[in-house]
């Protein structure tokens, strides 16, 4: 019966939650996200809360700031998350069949839960729960941040009842009110920082437009292997590995300047 | 209350509002439906009006409801214009309280982004013309993933997602893996925009 109806409880937390997700809080970004984070345990019921940003090409963590138990916990800004923990090569060999990586197949903000796509059986026989999530159910709010990474909340419920359409509802009402302060505190100024030369840009430019090495060369004036270079420079730089991923952090960059 | 069905909380009325919002506005159904759960989530009209040639609409204040407002609006504008906006009222005598400002808070980037796509009338949605696996396919192209390693990912067939591949090149008229995810991701934070 609870599971339909918003008690004042509910009201009091959802009003305080959309207050600290205003972009002209006068709190700092890091409070900010730790009540953030508090409310909204209390608001779904969970056992511990985190925002993350996960690399789905590095296999990694990128950022991580938790509340669990009371306690409140930042993880270091290159934690290369979780690595030794046990499991984790079975969460990252399943990744783009997972729940997991919606937001970042799908280039848009998600909300789900893993129990509104496993069926309880499925769930109870999947790897990715007995090997290394071991939960009950677990609700993902992923805004996608770049190419192949993504921030979420991540709401585990080691305990208790799977998500139900109450805390879906909540959570996705909420998505796009807790947008910007995920950008802010997952990627402050991080889409500017890759310094490429004007001459890679211009390059990258034409690659994105698919133009091969030797039109670029040919429409510039210079060989095909100076492109080449060029490119290796601007790959490096950009800390990229193929043309396509420097279009893809080029085409982010511009976007937010 | 005068008009509240037990059948349907707010929980309900949330999920089909955001839900609506989330469909083509240019679906005729979708606004006098959005517009009724809006109107039984607040008890109150809800009127939506959308500005062309002959209908100008007035850039109003409309944040910070709180106190005894009667009359809230929610409005998109697009470079100071107000393109479209839904009007929420009540009788003088009857003002909205704290827990209608609440969902009013919460509902309100749901209906604007649909306020916004009406508006555009469904141009540059950031919506490309390629499928949801094409487009799946090409995220994981843009993260530089070969063929190969897209096909072992998705448990599919090299030659599929080879395939899958070359449809979506046509339909975006690229030439190269590149290309594609040029157009395919034009801006990545703007699509994403869209959507929310």
């Amino acid at each position: 019966m609870s599971d339909r109806s918003l008690t004042p409880r509910d009201f009091g937390l959802l009003r305080d939650i959309l207050e600290l997700s205003k972009p002209d809080h006068p709190e700092p970004v890091q409070e900010r996200v730790f009540q953030l984070l508090e409310h909204l345990a209390a608001l779904i019921g969970c056992d511990g809360i985190s925002l993350q940003e996960l690399d789905s090409v590095r296999r990694c963590r990128t950022y991580c700031q938790a509340y669990e138990d009371g306690e409140r916990w930042l993880g270091p800004p290159d934690d290369v998350g979780g690595q030794d923990q046990p499991g984790v090569d079975v969460f990252w060999d399943g990744w783009w069949t997972s729940p997991c990586s919606l937001p970042d197949r799908t280039g848009t903000s998600v909300t789900a839960s893993l129990r509104s796509v496993y069926g309880e059986r499925e769930w109870l026989r999947s790897p990715l729960n007995t090997e290394y999530l071991h939960v009950v159910d677990e609700l993902l709010v992923g805004y996608p941040t770049s190419a192949g990474q993504s921030a979420r909340f991540l709401i585990p419920r080691d305990h208790g009842a799977e998500f139900g359409h109450r805390e879906l509802t909540l959570m996705e009402g909420l998505m796009p009110h807790l947008r910007p302060l995920v950008f802010e505190s997952v990627r402050p100024g991080r889409l500017s920082r890759p310094r490429i030369t004007r001459r890679q840009q211009e390059i990258l430019r034409a690659v994105a437009r698919g133009q091969t090495n030797r039109e670029i060369g040919r429409s510039l004036g210079i060989s095909e292997a100076t492109v080449r270079k060029h490119l290796e420079g601007a790959y490096q730089r950009l800390g990229v590995l193929s043309r396509t991923g420097a279009v893809t952090v080029m085409s982010s960059m511009n976007s937010t300047a | 209350m005068t008009d509240e069905r037990s059948s349907t909380s707010a929980i309900d009325l949330l999920r089909a509002i955001t839900t609506l919002a989330a469909k083509d506005p240019q679906d005729a159904a979708a606004g006098p439906a959005l517009m009724a759960r809006l109107e039984r989530l607040l008890t109150c009209q809800a009127v939506l009006t959308v500005a062309d040639d002959t209908l100008r609409l007035m850039p109003r204040q409309v944040s910070d409801v709180a106190g005894a407002s009667t009359v809230v609006v929610i409005q998109e504008q697009l470079d100071g214009v107000v393109q479209a906006e839904v009007e929420l009222r009540r009788e003088p005598e009857w003002p909205f309280g704290d827990r209608e400002v609440v969902l009013v808070d919460l509902v309100r980037p749901h209906v604007m982004a649909w306020l916004r796509r009406l508006g555009a009338h469904g141009e540059g949605l950031g919506a490309p013309a390629i499928t949801q696996r094409q487009f799946e396919i090409l995220s994981l192209v843009r993260c530089g993933l070969s063929n190969k390693e897209i096909g072992r990912a998705l448990s599919i067939s090299e030659a599929t997602v080879r395939k899958h591949l070359e449809n979506a090149f046509e339909r975006l008229g690229a030439v190269s893996r590149a290309g594609a995810v040029g157009a395919a991701f034009p801006a990545d934070s703007r699509s994403d925009e869209a959507h929310v």
